[in-house]
């Protein structure tokens, strides 16, 4: 008779040879490599326009465009901002502007597809891969943002219809306090890496790399001199990567900066650019140019909202257009989002007085020439 | 709903089921089994978005807890132990105290892997078979691509407090002990 002994260790070593045959080995990180650099040849233009507004509050939009060349936002919508009744909206632009937007996460839908209790839905991140939509945001079942975790959803047909949502694992304690603000980027093996933040116990920016067939692969720490939160990103090349962070910490604060030369596996603190930053997103954007261009209030206050242009990768930056600005210092225009679509144009969409999301869309020759 | 939200529910509704078993009631073997029916159409999603899915390890040990209600806990206080050690160490960093997230090695985990093997072989010789077949299931749910962490399939903050928790409960009559010794030793 095979004694006990034997038999669990035989159960072991076959479980331990499934766990190795599963365990993921990535290639070596690379990001897809950018575009050659090639002048906008786009005349002077400049143009703003409000989304169709859903409910008294508006905040945090994303932008992607489809693969049929068409813009689309993601963006939350409800009564306030932390609201039970905040769901997740998306629309597409065509010829006639935005079409009516469509209610694409509730916290009901998530909670049913997730088996799990959620109280307020936040921050959405729309990106397209290929004929891939993907959209992450962040849920929250008890608590504040800082108790968040992710949810994904995909959709094959242009946004028509989505995937259930899944709850991505991102913490060992409780699943807690991983969130989404900034579009990921797409790295040479098909996966991406996406960048995160954390704000349970300290404040910290992350990056996740997840793999072409959508599971995560490794989760990174991009270390900041302060808390650091929501970072943006943008590859410079297969290997060069520069990673730009809201400054979580006492005010007045400044955006941070951090350098990764080895596709996004590792990321070290680099010179800050020195544009101040008073706790508000920014959006970070590699032009067709090679250009890096920079949204973001850098002011003490989310009352004017700013692009700033870099020729160097990021070494330096200079101030280019203000796009909204209030003397009385007390309109919020905030978080912006980046996006450059196949004809050049370039569109910035950011929150409105927190009750709508406005779209920007000019030319770089808009953003080079100096200002009337 | 994906396989890890149905066992999330699933387990969350065992964790509950196993706490019924703990009260003072006859049958405690069929309450936490009825409370586990109960819970998992009630009071399991709540749980489950309030802590997430729980480790493997945990539901494996609730589910014991059910079958049998009035048998001693199955780990032993060594693994106890070490287990409220590695976690005193491990939070903190995976919670952001530092550069390093050692949440990270669970994703692509074939060095902890690797490290489980002379464990295995350890508790084989020991003949801890409960234990082994334990962690077998742990690396069973990753290989079968339930977790996507191996970290999240061994351990979680409510097994790091149970562990303690049983620590504790071993500690108290130790102390007790010591002061009646201390206190005879005084006497004159």
């Amino acid at each position: 008779m095979v004694r006990p002994k034997w038999t669990a260790l035989a159960f072991f070593a076959i479980a331990l040879a499934s766990a190795l045959w599963r365990a993921p080995t990535p290639e070596s990180a690379a990001f897809t490599r950018p575009s050659p650099a090639t002048p906008s040849v786009l005349p002077r233009e400049f143009a703003v326009e409000k989304l169709p507004v859903v409910a008294a509050m508006a905040h945090a939009s994303s932008l992607t465009a489809l693969p049929d060349g068409r813009l689309a936002a993601a963006w939350f919508a409800g009564s306030r901002e932390g609201a039970s009744d905040v769901e997740i909206w998306f629309s597409v632009r065509d010829a006639k502007g935005w079409n009516a937007p469509r209610v694409v996460a509730t916290p009901a839908d998530t909670a049913a597809a997730t088996a799990a209790v959620v109280r307020a839905l936040g921050n959405p991140v729309l990106y397209a891969q290929g004929k891939r939509l993907h959209l992450w945001y962040v849920s929250v079942a008890f608590g504040g943002w800082a108790v968040s975790s992710i949810n994904h959803r995909a959709s094959d047909d242009g946004g028509e219809s989505w995937s259930p949502p899944e709850k991505l694992v991102t913490s060992p304690f409780f699943n807690i306090s991983t969130l989404v603000r900034a579009p990921p980027i797409a790295l040479a093996d098909g996966g991406l890496g996406l960048p995160v933040y954390q704000e349970f116990v300290a404040k910290r920016a992350e990056w996740l790399r997840i793999s072409a067939q959508g599971r995560i692969v490794g989760k990174t720490r991009m270390p900041s001199p302060r808390p650091g939160l929501q970072p943006a990103v943008a590859a410079i090349d297969e290997h060069n990567g520069l990673a730009l962070l809201r400054d979580g910490g006492r005010q007045p604060g400044r955006i941070m900066a951090d350098v990764s030369a080895d596709g996004g596996a590792t990321w070290r603190e680099s010179a800050s650019p020195g544009i101040g930053n008073p706790d508000s997103s920014v959006a970070l954007l590699r032009l067709a140019s090679g250009r890096l261009l920079l949204a973001a209030n850098p002011l003490n206050g989310r009352y004017l909202l700013q692009l700033f242009l870099s020729d160097d990768n990021g070494k330096t930056w200079r101030a280019s257009r203000v796009v909204e600005s209030d003397p009385n210092g007390e309109a919020e225009y905030s978080y912006p989002a980046l996006l450059q679509t196949s004809d050049g144009r370039i569109h910035l969409a950011y929150t409105f007085q927190s009750q709508a999301i406005a779209h920007a869309v000019f030319s770089e020759a808009w953003l080079t020439e100096v200002a009337p | 709903m994906s396989a890890m939200a149905l066992y999330g529910r699933i387990a969350a509704a065992l964790l509950l089921g196993a706490g019924v078993t703990f009260l003072p009631a006859p049958n405690r073997r069929l309450l936490g089994a009825l409370a586990a029916v109960v819970a998992l159409f009630s009071l399991a999603p709540v749980l489950h978005g309030w802590m997430g899915p729980p480790s493997f390890t945990l539901t494996q040990l609730a589910l014991l807890r059910l079958v049998k209600p009035h048998r001693p806990p199955t780990p032993g206080n060594l693994a106890a132990a070490l287990l409220v050690a590695l976690a005193s160490v491990f939070y903190p960093l995976a919670l952001g105290l530092g550069p390093f997230d050692p949440f990270d090695l669970g994703y692509r985990p074939q060095s902890l892997l690797l490290f489980l093997a002379p464990v295995g072989l350890w508790l084989a010789w020991r003949r801890q078979e409960i234990l082994l077949t334990l962690l077998g299931f742990d690396l069973l749910a990753y290989g079968l691509g339930l977790f996507d962490n191996l970290l999240s399939a061994l351990f979680d903050p409510l097994l790091v407090l149970l562990a303690a928790i049983r620590l504790a409960g071993l500690a108290r009559p130790a102390a007790r002990a010591l002061r009646a010794r201390m206190s005879r030793a005084a006497t004159p």
